[in-house]
């Protein structure tokens, strides 16, 4: 069965102005290719410059790729017009970070989850009514929601509206960036044991764009590592949290203040600075901070390569293709 | 055992708002020693902000304090603003959360660091200058002496975070307050910074105030640890005791909603309701109405009892304590 | 960064003064619509034993240099006043929200084809700018209206941009696409009501700056064509006259400058309780 989301080899460059006339580019995403099947939750994880937001907007249609593919239940996106786009945007639906951000002021809760019932004509307006509160007892959240203004409800409350609004429209395909990191921990439980529970009972798929690979870690089948707009590792989520083959995932790990003082950590943490997408390095974009490169390194990108199965890592020390 | 450097007893911070009074910190005594990193923790709106506040002498004027805050011994609440001044910088310094705004985006980053000196120090301003590259250096900046001259912005979050921390240590304080000093920061960031202050702070012998919201960040750099939930100190304990045998049931639900703290997938655990709105009357415990364990006796304020080197105030506890025979 | 459980606490409400401009507004509105009810004599009748005659019963303001009631002509005048402005920052406003919504939301090109013919405009200084459409299409308060409604056209319209701008790049806005809103829905459903309140600000205090341009225009000839009281005509009329008949001056002049700061008071209450981050100026 094909899957749900392929990604081929997609890149992303943002023209930014440079000095009086220039103008620089700053490759945001640099041929990535992702997977993402029916009813799966992979989590993309990734620090500041890594392109983790760009894919996430490039997939939803917010961002206009510049190469590469995007197809959504085989068709190519960017083939879609108009009726085709609708159903297109329908199906796949955002989570946005900011709780204070993702919901209009000025709209009852009710009415921003009604959005998209309205606008995809889904079922009689009565019908439309029953929704909303089938999706607010869905999130947990029970029917007098429905009256309140956003700046009644909590950051955590907001946030479960927000999914909710998601999910009125039917989607197979929620891509939510960074959903609980603006969250308190006990409020961010709620809200990444309400995304399991949506995977298990509708059966949807979610691309989780976080920086936290412990939550990430948490409720994703698969994780992918991106670093400066490539994808340096991909694997079951377990593995790629207890045995990471990339070294910058290794860092990553290991960089992760553990909340045990009996783990602390005696590594040495990753050196540098993130460098700037503007002018990246050649070859593989981390081989400057690298404590484990080559040659080759310098000159060469890596590709993606199995390490075991199911598990891929662009590394040329780690995973040299053959 | 040496003396404290940092003595906040019985604290108590109040705010007037249009419903009514806040009790932003209800009387919180904790106290942190030279070359000590005491981890204060706590989710949104339980204080800990407001608490290294009142630690700077940083409470906007409306502000109702209480108790005493005392830094080597001297006491900083209802001190002179002239002898607040003089302190800031020098003998206490505090770092905070966004770099960008610690920072004056119209002044180079080395004549920052200069000011510090200079506010504090009767020395020339070439001197002053030598000083902030070499301090500069010491946090890890690159070239230090050609990037003086530098604006923050040619620097990223977290080399700009370095030169906030170059500053605060200027002087070479007794007490430093880091409010969030990495949450801003990228993980691989985070984890450089965090081994900076954890080695600075060793090598200087400050007495480091270092509050988060992230217990990972606590667990590994605090040696002590405090708790904090609306408001209320709810328990204190050396940080290789706090996680392994948690006492309040808050610090124990805080701990088991954490993700890492699964290893295999399945439900996080969650804590029912809401932190309390401060307005008002709440009771004598705040985590009343989310407590699992909460009894009658809890409408009354708990008196810290002690666990070991742990010191809690929870009734359920203290009733444990004194009634070992019954069976939990 | 981190998020807590939100209780309604309400909003700051108008302050005091601007509860005093509103009510002065409303007491001045009043007055104009009922001018007739309120003036005592015919503004326009001429009364050869009154003239420059001084403040008296009947006469509470006065006469001016032909006799005319001043206190009629005032309320008379007030009402052409409130109008033109009142009216010409609606009729700006018609255009500068739309205009500066789409440019704000769109980006680009279309940010640019609005925005660059509008800050041409804003490059000349107002009264010049409304003298030369006069000469080109006539005086009167009419034409000050239209003259008044283009030169605030680029003020309000960057406003309504700026803050479009940013509200179009909050997450509710982009996810309206999503949700299927298309782009008419989202600027009317979404960006339209959440970034006009800085336009309510100006737009008042523009509304104060618009009655001065009229009166100006009005003292100089060029608006409200005699007989037609006008605030500004009256000024014109007793400068001769200032130190035998102070009256002729006073009362128009103190009334154009309680309108102009109710006006004033009402957009700084709003700016207080809309807009208190500032990002009007």
């Amino acid at each position: 069965m094909s899957p749900l989301l392929e990604i081929e080899n997609i890149t992303k460059t943002f023209a930014v102005p440079s000095g009086i006339f220039g103008r620089q580019r700053v490759s945001a995403v640099d041929g990535v290719s992702l997977e993402i099947e029916a009813g799966e939750v992979l989590g993309l994880v990734g620090e500041s410059g890594s392109g983790k937001t760009t894919l996430a907007r490039c997939v939803l249609g917010l961002t206009p790729i510049n190469g590469g593919a995007i197809r959504f239940d085989g068709v190519d996106v960017s083939g879609l017009r108009r009726s085709g786009l609708r159903e297109f945007r329908r199906r796949v639906q955002p989570v946005f970070q900011d709780p204070f951000a993702s919901l209009d002021p000025r709209w009852t809760v009710g009415r921003s989850i009604r959005e998209a019932l309205d606008s995809y004509r889904i079922g009689s307006p009565l019908d439309r009514d029953k929704r909303v509160l089938e999706l607010l007892d869905r999130v947990g959240l029970s029917d007098q929601y429905a009256g309140r203004l956003p700046r009644q409800l909590s950051g955590g409350q907001r946030q479960r509206v927000g999914i909710a609004a998601a999910l009125a429209g039917g989607p197979e395909l929620i891509v939510a960036d960074e959903p609980v990191s603006a969250l308190d921990v006990s409020v961010q439980a709620q809200v990444l044991n309400l995304v399991a529970d949506l995977q298990r009972d509708l059966g949807v798929a979610v691309l989780f764009v976080a920086h936290d690979l412990s939550v990430v870690e948490h409720i994703s089948q698969r994780v992918a590592v991106m670093y400066l707009g490539r994808i340096v590792e991909i694997g079951a989520a377990g593995e790629v949290f207890t045995a990471p083959q990339h070294p910058y995932s290794q860092a990553l790990v290991e960089a992760i203040p553990y909340p045990d003082p009996a783990r602390r950590s005696t590594h040495v943490p990753l050196s540098g600075e993130i460098p700037s997408p503007v002018n990246p390095p050649d070859g593989c974009r981390f081989n400057p901070r690298c404590p484990i490169t080559i040659d080759i390194c310098r000159s060469l990108r890596p590709t993606l390569e199995l390490t075991s199965e199911l598990h891929l890592a662009a590394c040329h020390v780690n995973a040299p293709s053959s | 055992m040496n003396a404290a450097a940092l003595v906040l007893t019985d604290l108590q911070v109040d705010f007037d708002v249009p419903g009514g009074r806040v009790s932003a910190v209800d009387r919180v005594t904790l106290s942190v020693r030279p070359g000590e990193v005491v981890g204060l923790v706590g989710e949104s709106g339980c204080g800990k902000s407001t608490l290294a506040n009142a630690v700077m002498g940083l409470l906007p004027q409306q502000a109702h304090v209480s108790g005493s805050v005392a830094v080597e011994g001297e006491e900083i609440l209802g001190a002179t603003d002239h002898r607040l001044r003089e302190l800031r910088g020098n003998r206490i310094a505090m770092i905070f959360q966004d770099p960008s705004t610690s920072l004056d985006p119209t002044c180079s980053v080395g004549s920052q660091v200069a000011e510090t000196i200079l506010a504090h120090r009767d020395i020339g301003k070439r001197q002053a200058r030598e000083r902030a590259i070499e301090l500069m250096s010491e946090v890890g900046i690159p070239d230090a002496r050609s990037r003086f001259s530098d604006p923050p912005h040619r620097f990223s979050g977290g080399m700009r975070q370095r030169i906030v921390i170059a500053a605060a240590l200027a002087n070479d304080p007794t007490v430093l307050i880091a409010d969030e000093p990495t949450t801003a920061l990228d993980v691989t960031i985070q984890a450089q910074v965090l081994s900076l202050i954890t080695r600075l702070s060793k090598n200087h012998g400050t007495a480091v105030l270092l509050i988060s919201h992230d217990l990972g960040v606590i667990a590994q750099v605090a040696h002590q640890v405090g708790v904090m939930y609306a408001g209320q100190l709810v328990e204190q304990a050396p940080v290789d005791q706090l996680f392994a045998s948690p006492q309040h049931p808050y610090t124990r639900a805080l701990l088991a909603a954490l993700p890492s703290a699964h290893l295999q997938p399945g439900r996080l655990a969650v804590i029912p309701g809401q932190v309390p709105d401060l307005v008002g009357d709440l009771p004598g415990c705040r985590f009343l109405d989310r407590c699992a364990v909460s009894r009658s006796e809890c409408i009354r304020r708990p008196v810290p009892v002690d666990v070991n080197s742990t010191r809690v105030s929870c009734w359920d506890v203290a009733d444990r304590i004194s009634n070992p025979t019954v069976a939990r | 960064m981190t998020t807590s459980a939100v209780k309604k606490r309400p909003g700051p409400r108008l302050r005091r003064s601007a509860m005093a401009g509103i009510l002065i507004l409303a007491l001045l509105v009043l007055l104009a619509i009922f001018a007739p009810v309120f003036a005592p004599h015919d503004p326009e009748a001429v009364n050869a034993a009154r003239v420059l005659g001084a403040p008296n019963a009947s006469y509470p303001f006065g006469s001016d240099v032909l006799g005319r009631d001043v206190l009629s002509r005032v309320l008379y005048g007030l009402r052409v006043s409130l109008l033109v402005s009142i009216l010409s920052v609606l009729m700006s406003a018609l255009f500068a929200v739309p205009l500066g919504a789409l440019a704000g939301y769109f980006g680009g090109w279309v940010d640019t084809v609005i925005s660059r013919p509008l800050d041409m405009l804003l490059v000349f200084p107002a009264l010049l700018l409304a003298v030369s459409l006069i000469a080109i299409i006539g005086p009167g308060s009419a034409v000050a209206t239209l003259a008044i409604a283009v030169i605030y056209l680029p003020i309000l319209g960057r406003v309504m941009r700026g803050s479009s701008l940013s509200v179009a790049r909050l997450g509710y806005v982009e996810g309206a696409g999503s949700r299927g809103s298309g782009h008419l829905k989202t600027l009317v459903g979404h960006v339209i009501p959440n970034s006009i309140s800085p336009v309510l600000v100006q737009g008042s205090i523009l509304a104060g700056f618009a009655l001065q341009i009229e009166a100006a225009l009005s003292f100089l000839g060029l608006g409200t064509q005699p007989p037609t009281p006008s605030l500004g005509g009256m000024l014109a009329d007793g400068r001769d006259v200032l130190v035998q008949a102070p009256w002729i001056e006073i009362f128009p002049g103190a009334t154009i400058a309680l309108a102009v700061l109710s006006f004033t008071l009402i957009g700084d209450g709003l700016r207080a309780k809309l807009d208190p981050s500032g990002v009007t100026r």
